[in-house]
């Protein structure tokens, strides 16, 4: 799938939901995280265009609106949503639970950040 | 090594061998039998923390305990948490479901590592009576239980109760619960001197009715009786009262007083006449008495481990795999701890908060006794005991100090002396082993049956 224009692959990992946050073991680094909600819920937008749009570009405007849509943001934080986003997808990137397959990742820019609440190394 | 009649005690290698074999024969005893107590590796293993300053963060877990209410509406004359009424200090509906929420995110850990074979187990006791806050305690049940469908995660409830239900709380219980151990002590004559209730003078058919009710219905029933020192000579009387009244479908738990808490009331004036009490014999022929005329019964007592094992028990804080929610909010490593309790974290605002580091006075005490008690009998089954009994009691001695300890001891040197008489006794034989080279020496194994 592409993201913000980056063909990218999502990590093969074993996970279950406990009240709609998403808790993932990958099984080669042998780590378990856990995603806060709102980073499940970007997690699961991704899952979802996987499964349906696979050619289509899924670009972080989009999930910054959905997230608008879905969570009551009070109007001075909004322009914080973006690069809240932002920092989730560079997370899910350095935790390679996104796997960039070209050498472009940098085009992503996106500055280190918190999605994720737990990792425990097992 | 220890002398258990003709023979000698390795409990390195947990064998027997003759008493009298030359040094050359012991040897070589010993070079083909390798130690089996890892005592070394588990010594290290235990070192390696500090107590002072240690990190116990559960990661996956199975199960957890929550108790809602250091409330009681009874006041147990043994009761090792003192509890009364009116403490100010409760849990609310949304620390119990943060707490729980926590617990299973750390169960899905679990399962998605392959370990979640059971199902989350969470269990509900005291402090104080769990049914304390009716209205807390059935909305904690019916939203864990909504929660764990939602989820998908499947989940047994267990509680402890004093009994003191009615019709409708019986019913609530045996449908929402897998087990309840209802604290009965085995005759009405005692249930009512032990175990006073303060609201309820007819307390004891009220126990004994909600004993008779879980006993009909679909739900795994134990019941606890605590003895004092002086009733050990009527355990049989109990046996007769229990199984006659109740039926044998249930689990009887025997639990000789333990001196701490309220306890000690009654400990501090009379111990020179308490400690005489043989707990051990009395127990033994209640079990066999109990088996001969009732058939099946299921009658344990927690004292005796009947295992060899690594360490004490789970509560081995660093080894919690039950962390309890505290009606103060703290998360706790031992629900027997009372106020020597190791406190691992807490909820905080709707959150679950584990600490990065905190003091652990119980692994302090266990730390010491693993290393002190590696001289006693028992020590591979026991392994220093229980670090909650060497702090609760604080700087107050008594003489039944050393009960327990002895009582352990003995209950011990009766297998060990059993299996020698080429008995299987208690689940334990002695079973041979043969030494290339030593043809005509006699070297037993314990093994657990």
């Amino acid at each position: 799938m592409k993201l913000n224009g980056i063909e990218v692959n999502i990590q093969q990992v074993n996970m279950e939901q406990v009240d709609g946050v998403f808790i993932i073991h990958d099984s080669v680094s042998k780590k378990v995280i856990q995603l806060n909600e709102t980073s499940s819920f970007v997690w699961k937008m991704i899952l979802e265009h996987e499964r349906i749009s696979d050619d289509l570009d899924l670009v972080t405007s989009h999930i910054v609106s959905k997230v608008l849509e879905v969570y009551e943001v009070p109007e001075d934080e909004k322009r914080d949503v973006f690069s809240d986003v932002e920092k989730i997808l560079k997370d899910f990137l350095d935790t390679g639970l996104l796997l960039v397959k070209s050498m472009e990742k940098s085009c992503l820019k996106l500055e280190k950040g918190g999605g994720i609440e737990w990792r425990l190394n097992f | 090594m220890f002398s258990v009649g003709q023979y000698i005690y390795d409990p390195e290698r947990l064998i027997f061998y003759q008493n009298g074999y030359g040094s050359h024969t012991i040897q070589k005893i010993h070079s083909c039998i390798e130690p089996n107590d890892n005592y070394e590796s588990l010594h290290e293993k235990l070192n390696a923390y500090n107590a002072d300053e240690i990190q116990i963060k559960p990661g996956a877990l199975n199960r957890a305990g929550i108790c809602l209410t250091n409330n009681c509406n009874f006041r147990c004359n043994y009761c090792s948490a003192s509890s009364v009424e009116g403490h100010k200090e409760s849990l609310t509906i949304e620390d119990v479901m943060a707490f729980v929420t926590d617990v299973m995110k750390r169960y899905t850990i679990n399962k998605l590592l392959g370990n979640a074979e059971e199902p989350l187990s969470l269990y509900f006791t005291g402090g104080g009576e769990p049914a304390y806050d009716w209205d807390l305690f059935t909305n904690s049940v019916v939203q864990i239980r909504q929660k764990s469908s939602d989820n998908n995660i499947p989940l047994i409830l267990g509680i402890t109760t004093n009994g003191l239900l009615d019709e409708s709380q019986r019913v609530f219980i045996a449908d929402n619960f897998d087990s309840v151990m209802v604290s009965y002590d085995g005759m009405p004559e005692i249930q009512d001197r032990n175990r006073k209730s303060v609201h309820d003078s007819r307390h004891s058919e009220s126990v004994e009715e909600s004993i008779r009710f879980f006993s009909k219905a679909q739900i795994h029933l134990s019941i606890r009786t605590t003895v004092w020192q002086s009733d050990f000579c009527r355990l049989k009387e109990m046996a007769d009262y229990i199984f006659g009244n109740f039926g044998i479908g249930m689990e009887w738990s025997i639990l000789p007083v333990i001196p701490t808490g309220r306890a000690m009331n009654r400990v501090q004036k009379e111990h020179e006449k308490l400690r005489e009490s043989d707990f051990l014999a009395p127990y033994l022929d209640t079990v066999e008495y109990a088996k001969s005329k009732y058939g099946a019964v299921n009658i344990g007592t927690p004292v005796f481990q009947d295992i060899v094992n690594a360490f004490y028990c789970g509560a081995i804080s660093i080894y919690c795999t039950c962390p309890w929610l505290m009606p103060d909010r703290t998360i706790i490593t031992c629900i027997e701890s009372c106020d020597v309790k190791t406190v691992i974290g807490k909820v905080e605002g709707n959150e679950v908060v584990y600490f990065e580091k905190c003091p652990d006075p119980l692994f302090k005490v266990y730390q010491k006794q693993f290393d002190e008690c590696r001289k006693c009998i028992a020590y591979r089954f026991c392994k220093g005991g229980c670090p909650v009994r060497q702090l609760m009691n604080g700087n107050v001695k008594t003489m039944m100090d050393d009960w327990e300890c002895v009582m352990i001891q003995n209950y011990w040197m009766n297998i060990f002396q059993n299996v020698l008489d080429g008995k299987e006794y208690l689940g334990w034989r002695g079973s041979s082993v043969e030494i290339d080279g030593l043809e005509d020496v006699e070297v037993l194994k314990l093994t657990k049956v």
